[in-house]
Order: C-alpha cells, then sequence, then structure tokens
C-alpha cells in the first residue's frame, strides 16, 4: 500500500502542480490585501481539468505558500500579506529595520516549514482515528457537527456576530437553490434551467473572494495608494540554521498550538500567530527583546500559523466539515472533483486520502526549497504594481467561471457575487461564513431532515441526545463568545478604574 | 462617520427583513411545489428547511435592526451640534468614489463582450480601457497585462482544451 501511495503522489504532473501551487500561493500571500482564500480561489479553475489529486496539490500548496507568504510583506513593509502575519509584524519589520530582513525572512520559512510538517504528521495520525470514531456518530450529531462548523466561523466576527449569522444563513439558503435531492424538487429555480445543480461553489467563491477584491482596489488604485514606500532593504541572511534551532522548544509549542486550534472549526491562523507569539514572550529568557527584533519572535507566529495547515484538513476529510473558508474552497473543488469528503474517504478510497496527506508534506518540504532558493524573487514581487494584477484578476475570474461548465451564465453568476462580496465588505459583513454556509448546507439539510423523520418530527431529539446536546451547546458559547469577552473586558477596565 | 453607519446598518437590516418576509410569505410557496408523493407523509418537505432560514433570517435581522436603531438613538443624543464644514466634493472626488462602479459596470461590459464577440478582441479592448481608467499610463505595464492573458489563453486552450468563446 505504501508504495502504491508513493507512486500515486510522485507522478511529474503532481510534483509540478505543488511547485506552481506553492509559487504562486507564496506570491499571493505575499501581496497586502491578497489572502488564503484569494489564493486558493483564483486557483481553482486550474484544477478542472486535472486529476483529483494534482488538483488538490496546486490548491494545498498555494494554501501553505500564501499562509507562509503573508510573512514576507509583514517584514519588509510592515503590513501583513494575510491576517495570520499580523504578529510576525512585531519583531518581523524591527529586524527588517536593523538590516536582518533576511534573517527575519529565513526564520520565517524554517518555522513556517516545521510548523506545516509536524502539522501533517498530527494530520497522519489523528485522521484515521477521528473517521473511526466518526463512524459511530448519526444524524442528530452530524447535524450538530454541521451547526457547529458555521457559528464558529461566525463567532469570530467579533463584533459583527448578527452580520455573521446573516451571510452565514445566507449562505445555507444559497445551498438550496436547484433540484432537492431528497425530493427531486425544484426550488429557487425561476423558470432558469442553468440553475438546475445549484449554484456552483466555485463559481461563487471567484465572485466573492477574487472579484470583489477588484472592485474595492479599484478606488485605492485610482487614488495612487497602492505603492508600497517603504519597503526595508533586503539584507542577504547570515543567521545559521543552528541559531534558529536553538530555540526548539518555541517551535514545538507554537506547532502544538497551532495543531490543537487548527483542529477546531472557526479558528485558523492568525488566532494562532497571536496565541503562539504571547506564549513565546510569556516564556521567553528575554521577553524585553520581543517588540524590538527578536528572532524567537518571528519564529513562534510563522511555526504556528503553518501548523494550521495540516490540522485544518483533519475535520474536512474525516467529517466533510470546513473548519474556515479557506478549507471550505478545498471542500467545494473536492465535490466538483465528485470525491465527497468525509468516513467513506477512509473505508473506499483510502489510497487517495494518504496520498493527500504525504502529498502535504511534501508540499512542506518544497516550501522550504523554493523559499531558500528563490525569495530574493519573491521579494521583488511586493514591487509588483497592483494596477497589473486588476485586469488579470477580472480575466482569471471570467475564464474561470466560463471553464467549469462552459456556459456564460455562470460568468454572469460570478459577476453579481463579485458585487455582493464588495457591497458585504463596504457593509462590514464578514465573508467567511458565505462558502460555509454554502457547503455545509446540503449536509445540514439532509441530516436535520433525516433526524426529524427518526423522532418523528420532534426537535428535542438534538437535545435529548448528549453528543449532538454538548456541541450544539458549544455552537451556542461560541456565538456568544464575543458578547461574553466584551463584557469581561468591561469589568476589568471597571476594576482597573476602581482602583485608581 | 459612526452615525453614518448605524444609519446604513438601519437601512440594510430592513432590506433583510423585507426580503426574507417576502420569501417566507411568497416566494417559498411559489418557487417550491410540494412532491405529491412525500406531501403529508412527513413532517420534514422540500419547504422546510428554506422556511425556518428566512424565518431565522427575519428574526436575526430584526434583532439587528433594533440594535442600530438603539445606537442611532444614543449616537443622535450624543451628538455635537456644532456642523463641520461639508467636505468640497469636487469632480475628482465624485470619480473617485464612483470608481468602483464604473470598474464593475467595464466588467459587465468585458462579459458581454465576451460571449458576443470571443475571448481575444474582448479582452484585448476592454483590460486596457480598465487600465487606462485607473490612471494607469505606463506603457509596459499594458504589455504585461497582454503577456498574462495570452499566458491564460493558452493554458486554457492549448493545455485544458476548453472552447473559450
Amino acid at each position: 500500500m505504501l508504495q502504491e501511495i508513493v507512486q500515486s503522489m510522485l507522478t511529474p504532473i503532481n510534483l509540478i502542480m505543488m511547485n506552481i501551487g506553492l509559487a504562486a500561493g507564496i506570491i499571493i500571500g505575499a501581496l497586502p490585501g491578497l489572502n488564503v482564500i484569494f489564493a486558493i480561489a483564483v486557483l481553482l479553475p486550474f484544477t478542472f481539468d486535472l486529476d483529483s489529486l494534482a488538483g488538490m496539490y496546486l490548491l494545498l500548496g498555494a494554501y501553505c505558500g500564501a499562509t507562509y507568504g503573508g510573512s514576507i510583506s509583514a517584514i519588509l513593509i510592515n503590513t501583513p500579506g494575510t491576517p495570520s502575519a499580523c504578529a510576525t509584524m512585531f519583531d518581523g519589520y524591527p529586524l527588517a529595520q536593523k538590516g536582518r530582513a533576511g534573517d527575519a525572512l529565513r526564520a520565517a520559512l524554517v518555522g513556517s516549514t516545521f510548523g506545516g510538517i509536524l502539522s501533517c504528521f498530527a494530520l497522519m495520525f489523528f485522521a484515521p482515528m477521528i473517521a473511526k470514531i466518526a463512524l459511530k456518530i448519526t444524524s442528530p450529531e452530524y447535524f450538530a457537527l454541521c451547526v457547529f462548523g458555521l457559528t464558529a466561523v461566525i463567532g469570530l466576527s467579533e463584533k459583527n456576530v448578527i452580520k455573521g449569522l446573516l451571510m452565514g444563513m445566507f449562505g445555507l439558503f444559497l445551498s438550496t437553490v436547484g433540484i432537492d435531492s431528497q425530493e427531486g424538487v425544484q426550488r429557487f429555480m425561476f423558470g432558469n434551467m442553468q440553475l438546475l445543480g445549484g449554484f456552483k461553489v466555485a463559481v461563487v467563491m471567484l465572485g466573492a473572494f477574487a472579484l470583489s477584491e477588484v472592485i474595492s482596489k479599484s478606488r485605492e488604485v485610482y487614488r495612487g495608494e497602492t505603492g508600497n514606500a517603504n519597503i526595508a532593504k533586503f539584507g542577504k541572511s547570515t543567521i545559521k540554521l543552528k541559531d534558529i534551532l536553538k530555540y526548539w522548544k518555541t517551535m514545538i509549542k507554537s506547532s502544538l498550538f497551532g495543531i490543537i486550534i487548527g483542529a477546531i472549526p472557526g479558528t485558523g491562523g492568525a488566532i494562532t500567530a497571536m496565541f503562539s507569539y504571547n506564549e513565546a514572550r510569556r516564556s521567553s529568557k528575554n521577553p524585553e527583546k520581543f517588540g524590538n527584533g527578536s528572532i524567537e519572535g518571528v519564529l513562534a507566529p510563522e511555526t504556528g500559523n503553518n501548523a494550521v495547515t495540516g490540522a485544518t484538513l483533519i475535520p474536512l476529510l474525516t467529517l466533510g466539515i470546513p473548519g474556515d473558508a479557506c478549507v471550505a474552497v478545498l471542500l467545494g473543488a473536492l465535490t466538483m472533483q465528485g470525491i465527497t469528503p468525509g468516513i467513506s474517504l477512509f473505508s473506499s478510497n483510502s489510497i487517495w486520502v494518504y496520498a493527500i496527506m504525504g502529498g502535504l508534506l511534501l508540499i512542506n518540504v518544497f516550501m522550504l526549497l523554493q523559499g531558500h532558493l528563490f525569495i530574493r524573487g519573491f521579494v521583488n514581487i511586493i514591487k509588483v504594481p497592483v494596477i497589473i494584477m486588476l485586469p488579470c484578476i477580472v480575466v482569471l475570474c471570467s475564464v474561470g467561471s466560463f471553464a467549469i461548465s462552459n456556459v456564460m451564465f455562470d460568468v454572469f453568476v460570478m459577476a453579481a457575487f463579485g458585487l455582493i462580496g464588495y457591497a458585504a465588505k463596504k457593509l462590514d459583513f464578514p465573508i467567511a461564513p458565505l462558502p460555509i454556509g454554502l457547503v455545509l448546507g446540503n449536509l445540514t439539510e439532509t441530516n436535520l431532515r433525516r433526524s426529524l423523520m427518526i423522532s418523528g418530527g420532534n426537535p428535542l431529539i438534538f437535545f435529548t441526545r448528549p453528543i449532538s446536546a454538548v456541541i450544539l451547546a458549544v455552537s451556542f458559547i461560541s456565538l456568544l463568545m464575543p458578547y461574553i469577552r466584551k463584557m469581561i473586558d468591561k469589568k476589568k477596565a471597571a476594576k482597573a478604574q476602581a482602583q485608581v | 462617520m459612526e452615525i453614518k453607519k448605524v444609519r446604513q446598518d438601519i437601512v440594510v437590516m430592513a432590506f433583510i427583513m423585507i426580503v426574507s418576509a417576502l420569501f417566507y410569505t411568497y416566494f417559498i410557496p411559489s418557487q417550491i411545489r410540494l412532491s405529491s408523493a412525500w406531501s403529508g407523509n412527513t413532517s420534514f418537505s422540500s419547504r422546510t428547511f428554506p422556511y425556518v432560514l428566512a424565518a431565522g433570517m427575519f428574526i436575526v435581522s430584526s434583532i439587528g435592526f433594533l440594535k442600530a436603531l438603539i445606537s442611532y438613538i444614543k449616537l443622535k443624543k450624543t451628538a455635537e451640534t456644532v456642523k463641520t464644514n461639508a467636505q468640497e466634493k469636487t469632480g475628482q472626488k465624485i470619480l473617485e468614489k464612483a470608481m468602483p462602479f464604473i470598474i464593475y459596470a467595464l466588467i459587465i461590459v468585458y462579459i458581454i463582450l465576451f460571449n458576443k464577440i470571443g475571448f481575444i478582441l474582448s479582452t484585448l479592448i476592454l483590460t486596457p480601457l480598465m487600465m487606462f481608467l485607473l490612471r494607469c499610463r505606463n506603457w509596459r505595464y499594458y504589455l504585461y497585462v497582454y503577456a498574462f492573458e495570452a499566458v491564460v489563453y493558452v493554458i486554457f486552450i492549448a493545455v485544458f482544451k476548453i472552447p473559450l468563446p
């Protein structure tokens, strides 16, 4: 079996796709304002005609690459390329100002690779175990898990929980368009037969994440606000590997944070990076160096945020539940390839699933190589004017959405979601719950329907079964989390004021 | 600025309330015809899930509406009475504000032309127009974009064998 897995992984096309995905991901991640979801959404059209493994390698490469790429602009221009690189800025930029940008970039690369590889091992170890447990999960628990997947992402919307909830419901609503798979009834088709199969996740993603970015960036470009004037000078790296690896404890700790936090739906790299940074500072022998250019301060968040990449695939591959919007796009790509993630993947198609895990490991190794060999080239990417990128994205989105089924209707749908995505941004609606709702919609409805059929229409079934009741309670708490946090902060502030 | 945002929220939440109510009362019954084989046999039909969602959206948007309304009243009370000078609206500023919509309109024109005159011609015409509107005056940038588009074309036509219009 091992031989078969290795053989399926190491074909020339797979290796090429891993590297193309990585390079594209690093480039997109390095560009401020373009995030990991954007990288995956833009590369999605290229996977339609690829074999499922090659397609997934391309997207996984982009996922890992963009997560690491965010550190490049954080270090050189004090602007995180992706939200997960925010904490990297605290020490990366001060290091760059001291002429040690090369050292900071190398530390980020080593940390990212280390975290990514450890995360892969966690995926290999835990996924089959969880898949076995998942076999015992029945419809009410599955429904509760779907609700948790959605609420966890919404709970992250901080002050916009209501808007996040509305976006999530909108996503679920969109999933009902087309033929109802259970009864064969047409829903919300408004006489348009193109909607028979419902909205395609890839089309919605391209519009809501990529095209909306073009629309919102156009104003900045027109104002001439896109030049990165304060790029720190790229000093060659002089730091030795052993000087980085002496912080092995921080790297292992950050990786563990990444794995644990990443496996929980709705979390993600940004939280992990911040958590890892704070913990590294707290436990450091030289906490005063943090914030003034500490290598450890770059290593901790970068290790943590890349350690999320493998862990987020655990709920995806075992339960079919995406942990965040990036993984929701991956789920969309898988569905288009005819692959249904979940327990069945481990029983019926185990070579494929282990090839994915092995491929992820290889991608991290390639990331180290690419980062080492081409870092100067990637640094120059930051200088690419956004004005060049905007028309390229429009063309890619149009061609990409057309290529899905060779129909113009999809291109118009993509354009419509571009406007919806832009409006959502302008009105402070988080976009991430939309794809999660869209991809979870069918699973949620099917399990809700099955559960109610079992109980004869009694919704109490979700609360009388202990596992589903606990999951639903956690979902409810995660929704209230921003409010609870706000109350705690208020109390703390009042206490501090009283003491003064 | 804050008060403007809150006002915006009131309008958006009211809009969502109206749309979800419309879906609940009109669109769901008219757009989902119940299957005769299933209706009556189960407590869950094809309409149930959309009904739950429409009701949920109505409730959540109502909460959002009330929250925004309360914030608006509070802000109105505390708002300074001194009026600041209205920002001068020059032609340039108006154009800047309208730019996202101009670009979006251009994208729609591109998609229509994409269907009517094909990928090559529409791309040759529309992308430089977009760059020109965004005040790009460096001719090299136009060449870079054309080069990228050529690569995309070759990949989709020659490698993926997708017949673009």
